[in-house]
């Protein structure tokens, strides 16, 4: 719990809360049951909706103190930054036994597209979410815009850098053994463009429909986010509840399952969370007076 | 001021056992209060000076109520009806 502990203490500034942040990752430590079973399991669930809820309660007061924007370069900086790296170090590290290596930078420059694709949808809430002062971004232009960078991206850009990526590595072992290799290479699903699929699609296979529908059902998020952000940066109370939403909609994009065939069930437990947290923000105001 | 339920629930709580410690209140409250939550509470109303902490033997943090807590309880009390005043 510590390197989570120090995760999380980045996105809380406040001393007061960061003092309650380390309060609540103290009592979840005190009572880690010593063994595994069942009650490691009601424990673990326990402790995650603490450390959810201190977030949440937390994260409104930096929002309100910081703005949306301090709160979002934190995030960027305590998530992005470090898995960008640790892509690299991966990347660095891969090897070809018995070839020459690949040219690390042309693997790592095409795989950026795939990674800023996935990213589209948690850009499309900050830039709705964001504030300046009163004034927020349009959401429909907003929309047009995002949606129509994320269908250029998944629809052409990365299928086309996914095949380049392919076809370094193939020109890497064909250098090495030429006897070994040769030909082409042929596309795949995820090396097929937009159009293409398309053009396939009475004939396609389960696995180059379920591509399509998962390009498209990201271009769909896009615009979900955008308009849902929209709705809560607009409401009488938007400090606070947007960042509440937000940490639940940026924790379920980054868990990197948007798209799998479990996706429904995500949204849905997404949905419901991201109420539940709203009527808690909301409620945090609603005090009588002594 | 303004003082909410849920401060109102820590201070009855803190009246009746000065110097408890958050998940002591958590499990004493029966489910009013949160595990995680108690802990911005409790910021918030020592912010108000509602509470005043020290930091205790086993390194917890210990919370008890100020003059103006037992003040804003019995205020909040008078108000509910909960507190008998003799004329």
């Amino acid at each position: 719990m510590s390197r989570i502990g120090s995760i999380l203490r980045v996105f809380v500034t406040d001393p007061r809360s960061r003092r309650a942040l380390d309060e609540t990752l103290l009592d979840v430590q005190s009572e880690r049951p010593p063994t595994a079973g069942p009650g490691h399991i009601w424990w673990s669930l326990r402790s995650t909706s603490a450390i959810v809820r201190v977030m949440a309660m937390t994260g409104s007061t930096e929002v309100a103190r910081f703005g949306t924007a301090a709160v979002g370069l934190r995030i960027l900086v305590a998530i992005v930054a470090p898995a960008s790296l640790l892509v690299l170090w991966q990347l660095h590290g891969a090897e070809y036994p018995g070839t020459s290596p690949a040219p690390q930078s042309t693997l790592f420059v095409a795989l950026l597209p795939q990674a800023l694709a996935g990213w589209m949808p948690a850009a499309a809430w900050f830039l709705a979410i964001w504030t300046r002062g009163r004034r927020v971004l349009p959401v429909v232009p907003l929309i047009v815009a995002l949606v129509g960078v994320e269908f250029a991206m998944v629809g052409w850009i990365t299928p086309e850098a996914n095949q380049r990526f392919r076809v370094t590595v193939f020109e890497a072992h064909k250098a090495s053994a030429p006897d070994l290799y040769n030909g082409t290479l042929a596309r795949g699903p995820s090396e097929r463009t937009l159009s293409e699929l398309f053009r396939v699609w009475s004939d396609s296979r389960p696995v180059e429909r379920r591509q399509l529908q998962a390009r498209l059902i990201l271009c769909g998020f896009v615009a979900a986010l955008a308009v849902l952000g929209g709705v809560i940066v607009r409401t009488p109370r938007p400090r606070r509840a947007h960042w509440t939403a937000g940490v639940i909609v940026v924790a379920w994009l980054f868990s990197g399952r948007g798209v799998t065939a479990g996706w429904l069930a995500l949204a849905a437990t997404a949905g419901v969370a991201m109420v539940l947290l709203l009527r808690l923000a909301s409620r945090q105001d609603a005090t009588p007076d002594a | 001021m303004r003082v909410a339920a849920s401060e109102l629930v820590i201070l009855t709580l803190l009246a009746a056992r000065p110097d408890a410690y958050g998940l002591e209140l958590v499990e004493a409250s029966r489910g009013k209060l949160k595990r995680g939550g108690i802990y911005v509470t409790l910021g918030r109303m020592e912010g108000k000076g509602l509470v005043t902490s020290r930091v205790g033997d086993a390194g917890k943090r210990l919370y008890r109520p100020t003059a103006l807590g037992e003040r804003a309880l019995m205020a909040a009390r008078l108000f509910a009806g909960q507190l008998t005043v003799r004329t």
